[in-house]
């Protein structure tokens, strides 16, 4: 159109010089008759156009896409008035593509069908497959759909775009964490095997390898003009990632089609097709179920375990606390103040009477250990009449003939025996024990005062007997009276220790033999005599008194006359 | 980096898979086993200061029963024309598998190795032949052994120069 319109300006600069004849004789020889006639008629020439349209297409194509899209409104207007006119036309043009198509596209439905079917058997008797039963009659969808949905886990491991014609790689992307072979020779292997198939079945021309299974790993393989795409995925993939590997694919085609059609080797250019191929790089992952090992379940149980066995021995330890502290405040003497469990170790605080019980003592009865409580106690005196009663005995030594009591008044209540001296010194100190308000005494006896009535029993228990008439007394008496000298000595040390006297009366007695007169001489006689022999043994004369009783009884037998002639003792205390 | 999808082609048992093993990996071995379908290895060499990726596609040798498949060498930069040189028959098939491969990929670069050099004793092929097939045909004519390692990297470098050039 430049050169033309050049031209033009060519022309009308003639027409202004055509008054020049040298200059027409010049154009008739420059450009010749030919020439001269066309730049006469400036209009564009069908012919010329013909010529120069082939070659303009091929220019515009290498300079983008501009011109597809300008023709694409022509186009889809010519097709759209070529189907309005005669459909027959374009139906008979497309038949030849439109078999393989719907072919290719009823395989990949059926293809799909069969997995989902597959994966739906695979799943039909298994225990999650009740539960995406469950699930598919709560969300309203079918269980095929819910068995795909939760099973179409893949990962897209690696996109390899590969040059059609030569196998060679054009590009490689890698998924994170995955190790890949040689893409070079995967990519050259693929199209190896790609040849091999198409020379070695009768295949439609136009088809290729699309897909290759191998355990876990399937290779889709899209092909377009120039370049395929091999996509290596691990595990099962939609059918609907397909189409976007096809789109990629598009996309890479247009973008790089002219790199793709100049391919010598030279892959450098196609590191723009990058960022289309990381499309490809798509991942669906099962929501990582809690596989925990068994070592760590092991490990859960015996930390559990541990935890367990630590609270049950923390709940033992508390309880034995307890237990442990209610028995201490039981205890006379002992006041909890505060009480406590710290790094396993038994804390307690609180007052204590130096009488009272140890507590470490009770620590063993209430299943503590007694190395682990550690225990402050501050000295105080407790009031509490058993401890009144320990620190009574404890200050006034009583004999085991005497017993302590104190009651709820703190009355120090004493019975039993002791000494009279002890006695008097208890009434003097009793009062003196923190704790004792009143002491009583009344069931308290002297033990002398008891000694000497036992005495007094046994001098009045003994006779001294006489033969008949006599005042002597027989000769087996005189134990009786080494007896009872003895008793009258110690009755009157025990009297005066009570300050008391001892008096002993000596009453002799005679049978009814003789007179009464007589009687009364004899049984005086025999008083006397034995006062005289006790007077003889070292008994006080003043103690001794005699009473000369007679016959004071009537008996007739021999014996019974033996023990009338007797002589007995009173003793009085005075 | 320059990829160059480079053929071995010619009859079988000529030593096209020794002599790839011995440019690959430098080893050789006395055992033979035949090549189904294609064998297919890489070698990065420098030539002219520019790092190349030669795809080296070892095709299974042409015999009776088993015809090459042409789908095989198609996006060939070059090839290499394996003959042994003591089977003077395999320089026929080569120069027949020549010709059908120029029909699919055109002209490209070639290499006529000629293998087993080592054996001299058995070799077949008289160098005039050689040196008149080399006239004739304009071909690079090397004599190497895998198993020698002689003129191996020769052959290969001298492939990727001329490849480089074009």
């Amino acid at each position: 159109m430049q050169n033309l319109s050049s031209d033009k300006n060519l022309s009308s600069q003639s027409s202004q010089d055509e008054s020049g004849p040298s200059l027409d004789e010049l154009r008739a020889l420059l450009l010749g008759p030919e020439l001269q006639a066309r730049i006469k008629n400036l209009k564009l020439r069908p012919e010329d156009v013909s010529r120069a349209l082939p070659e303009a297409l091929i220019l515009s194509a290498e300079e983008q896409e501009k011109l597809t899209s300008a023709a694409v409104p022509t186009v889809e207007d010519a097709i759209r008035s070529s189907v309005n006119q005669d459909h027959n036309i374009l139906s008979e043009a497309l038949f030849p593509v439109i078999g393989p198509a719907t072919r290719k596209a009823v395989s990949a439905a059926l293809q799909n069908l069969t997995q989902s079917l597959n994966e739906g058997l695979e799943h039909s008797l298994s225990p999650q497959s009740f539960q995406w039963r469950l699930e598919a009659a709560r969300t309203g969808k079918s269980f095929a759909e819910i068995v795909l949905l939760r099973t179409l886990l893949y990962q897209v491991e690696q996109v390899l775009l590969i040059h059609k014609d030569t196998g060679l790689l054009l590009q490689q992307l890698v998924a994170d964490t995955v190790v890949a072979q040689d893409a070079d020779l995967v990519s050259a292997m693929l199209t190896a095997i790609q040849d091999f198939i198409k020379d070695s079945f009768r295949v439609e021309r136009g088809d290729s390898l699309d897909t290759l299974h191998f355990g876990e790993l399937t290779v889709w393989i899209e092909a377009g003009p120039q370049a395929l795409m091999a996509c290596v995925i691990r595990g099962t993939a939609p059918q609907e990632i397909r189409g976007l590997f096809q789109d990629v694919l598009e996309k890479i085609h247009l973008v790089c089609g002219q790199d793709l059609k100049h391919f010598h080797g030279d892959n450098t250019a196609f590191a723009q097709s990058q960022p289309y191929l990381q499309e490809c790089l798509q991942a669906q992952f099962k929501p990582k179920r809690n596989s925990i090992s068994p070592l760590v379940w092991v490990f859960l149980g015996l930390l559990l375990l541990g935890i367990g066995w630590q609270s049950f021995g923390l709940y033992q330890q508390r309880k034995a606390l307890n237990n442990y502290v209610t028995n201490l405040q039981q205890q006379p003497g002992v006041v909890i103040i505060n009480s406590k469990l710290k790094n396993r170790k038994v804390l307690i605080s609180g007052m204590r009477d130096p009488l009272a019980i140890d507590p470490l003592s009770l620590a063993e009865q209430n299943d503590l250990n007694p190395q682990k409580v550690q225990a402050q106690w501050a000295p105080f005196l407790s009031f509490d009449p058993a401890l009144v009663k320990t620190r009574a005995e404890k200050k006034l030594k009583p004999p085991k003939t005497v017993a302590f009591s104190v009651n709820a008044q703190n009355t120090l209540v004493i019975t039993g025996t002791a000494e009279q001296s002890w006695i008097q010194q208890v009434r003097e100190q009793a009062l003196q024990v923190p704790g004792i308000v009143q002491v009583n005494t009344e069931q308290l006896q002297p033990f002398e005062k008891q000694a000497l009535e036992l005495l007094k029993d046994q001098i009045e228990g003994r006779s001294i007997l006489f033969g008949i008439g006599r005042w002597k007394p027989l000769t087996n008496s005189e134990p009786i009276l080494s007896q009872l000298v003895q008793d009258i000595k110690a009755a009157t040390q025990l009297a005066n220790t009570l300050n008391q006297n001892v008096i002993i009366s000596i009453e002799g007695r005679t049978d009814r033999v003789g007179t009464e007169r007589e009687n009364l001489l004899v049984s005086q006689a025999r008083a006397e005599s034995i006062r005289a022999r006790l007077i003889r043994r070292q008994i006080e004369p003043a103690i001794l008194r005699t009473q000369a009783l007679g016959a004071t009884q009537n008996t007739h037998n021999q014996e019974g006359r033996l023990s009338e002639r007797r002589v007995s003792f009173k003793v009085t205390l005075e | 980096m320059l990829q160059k999808k480079i053929c071995m082609v010619g009859a079988f048992a000529t030593g096209k898979t020794s002599l790839v093993s011995r440019f690959v990996r430098g080893i050789y071995s006395d055992k033979y086993q035949t090549t189904v379908g294609v064998k297919i290895d890489k070698k990065t060499i420098q030539i002219q200061e520019q790092m190349v990726n030669l795809i080296l596609w070892d095709i299974h040798g042409e015999d009776e029963f088993q015809k090459i498949r042409m789908s095989y060498v198609r996006g060939s930069s070059g090839y290499i024309l394996v003959v042994d040189g003591t089977r003077s028959e395999t320089l026929d098939k080569a120069i027949s598998l020549q010709s059908e491969i120029k029909k699919e990929i055109g002209d490209v670069p070639i290499i006529m190795m000629l293998n087993k050099s080592d054996l001299t004793s058995e070799w077949e092929l008289d160098d005039q032949t050689i040196e008149q097939l080399s006239q004739e045909k304009k071909w690079t004519v090397i004599k190497s052994s895998a198993k020698e390692g002689l003129g191996v990297e020769k052959c290969f470098n001298s492939l990727a120069t001329q490849i480089i050039s074009q």
